[in-house]
């Protein structure tokens, strides 16, 4: 009995760390560039009291065994890099990124770091900045006298300036993508670092080699969905409750063993 | 003269069983690809005399003898990646441990740093000439037919299995093993996948609920069986009789 108080202590852990992703997932549903998780889980060990397929006499087996497991553990919680939604807003400095791939923004530390937030303005020395105020690697700097602004779905940046009939490329948005961007780091604010299992990141031009095209004047919200989260949410609560539900039958029984000896 | 104890108590016993049994399947709700277990009892009855058959009838005990696994498959879910796969029933995917080949059924793969199709703990998973399937980049996708491919560009196909046999059994961390049997199980011919689904747990919560009530009852009345034995009818035996 003390297996089973076990068994279904672990199904309430998991399902506690089921409902923290999804309240996760649901308290970035307005969160541009967010990705949603997932978690994933496992049984534990099994205790082998009969084995399967072991000889019941010298020319029978037994057809099933008997393999008592020991409940269950979280896996992983997966990031879903499914493409969000587009929104339109109209500012010429708000970008998407149409398929794969990632911004690559420059921390203050030197390194790079990775995101799908296309939420970008300009500094005070005209340099295109995330909302943290990090700058776009490599970088691009529009001019003061900037009239108008275009990104092409390539990256290329150009800008009309007064008393010019052509506009002026000033700047080209690379983009980086991952083999495995499920094992990607998150940094909080929007941004992805590189680990040892998402491989390092292959640094491309917009629409070439498999990534994305840039889309302008659009800003990607998140891939939460409201409704399946919310699904899920019930049956992870109602996946709570059954646990506990075990656990007080097994702590019953226990009571009724002690009280055959008074 | 104490054996109807013994027969209640091997009911206690074996209700504890099947109590652990529930309490795996419940913990096991959310994990992808699992089979709930009910278990199955077996009766023991005293060698005797033909014509003692009553005696021995009543004399009887009850263990678990064994679980069997819930048919599959679980429902599967939409999660819209392009690498999570639901197998067809009793099939299975074959990765490779430092231990050996083991066999999964869920299918939540990645690919890893090194290009090389991995499951959700990173263990390769094998293709049909039993090598881990590598060579993949960021635009891998898994067909219907469980090809696997570069876009457009093919990489190799599944390895999947049967157990008409039976053999495998559970090693946890939703692995199977085939302790030693491997030949045992059969390679599918015509693979069947479908990419963009997952396989939810097979275990189904009110089944287990139901099972759950009847096996605190069952629990229940043995409890009581064994008090009135030792309760009422040893007290009236030692106090009727010796009194």
């Amino acid at each position: 009995m003390q297996r089973a108080l076990w068994s279904a202590a672990s199904g309430m852990q998991a399902q506690q760390l089921q409902i923290d992703t999804i309240a996760n997932n649901l308290a970035n549903v307005n969160t541009n560039g967010f990705k949603r998780s997932r978690a994933e889980f496992q049984d534990l060990l099994y205790q082998t009291i009969t084995a399967p397929g072991a000889p019941s006499s010298a020319t029978t087996r037994n057809p099933a065994g008997l393999q008592l497991g020991l409940g269950v553990k979280p896996g992983s919680v997966k990031k879903i890099f499914g493409q969000g939604d587009f929104k339109k807003t109209d500012n010429p400095l708000d970008v998407v990124i149409q398929g794969q791939g990632f911004f690559k923004v420059l921390l203050p530390d030197g390194t790079l770091s990775y995101t799908r937030d296309g939420a970008f303005t300009t500094n005070r020395d005209g340099q295109l900045v995330n909302a943290q105020g990090y700058t776009l690697d490599p970088p691009v700097t529009l001019p003061p006298d900037t009239l108008s602004v275009t990104v092409g779905a390539d990256g290329t940046v150009s800008v009309t300036q007064p008393g010019q009939a052509a506009a002026t490329q000033v700047g080209q948005i690379e983009l980086g993508n991952f083999v495995n961007p499920t094992g990607l780091l998150s940094l909080g604010g929007n941004l992805f670092q590189p680990t040892g299992a998402s491989g390092d990141a292959v640094d491309g031009t917009p629409g070439l080699d498999g990534l994305g095209t840039i889309g302008q004047g659009f800003l990607e919200v998140s891939n939460v969905s409201i409704v399946s989260e919310l699904v899920d949410m019930i049956a992870a609560q109602r996946a709570y409750e059954l646990n506990s539900r075990a656990i007080r039958a097994s702590d019953e029984m226990m009571q009724q063993l002690n009280s055959l000896v008074r | 003269m104490n054996s109807q104890l013994y027969t209640a108590a091997s009911g206690l016993l074996a209700e504890e069983r099947r109590l652990e049994l529930i309490t795996n399947n419940l913990a096991n709700l959310s994990t992808p690809g699992y089979r709930a277990q009910r278990s199955f009892a077996a009766v023991y009855q005293p060698f005797g005399p033909a014509a003692d058959a009553s005696v021995r009838a009543a004399n009887a005990s009850v263990a678990i003898a064994g679980a069997y696994e819930v048919p599959g498959p679980g429902s599967s879910r939409a999660t819209g990646r392009d690498l999570d796969i639901t197998l067809d029933n009793d099939t299975f995917l074959v990765v490779s441990t430092p231990a050996g080949r083991r066999y999964t059924r869920d299918g939540s793969l990645s690919v890893s740093t090194k290009g090389d199709l991995i499951d959700a703990q990173g263990r390769a998973v094998l293709g049909s000439d039993g090598k881990p399937l590598s060579g993949l980049n960021a635009g891998a996708h898994l067909t219907a037919d469980g090809r696997v491919q570069n876009g457009d560009a093919e990489v190799g196909t599944l390895l999947l299995v049967s157990d008409p046999q039976k053999v495998l059994r559970r090693e946890g961390d939703n692995l199977l093993m085939a302790a030693g049997n491997d030949a045992a199980l059969t390679p599918v011919k015509t693979p069947a996948v479908r990419p963009g689904f997952l396989e939810e747990s097979g275990s189904e919560a009110l089944g287990e609920l139901v099972n759950l009530i009847e096996t605190q009852r069952a629990f229940e009345s043995y409890q009581k069986l064994i008090s009135l034995t030792m309760n009422e009818v040893n007290r009236r035996a030692v106090n009727d009789l010796a009194g």
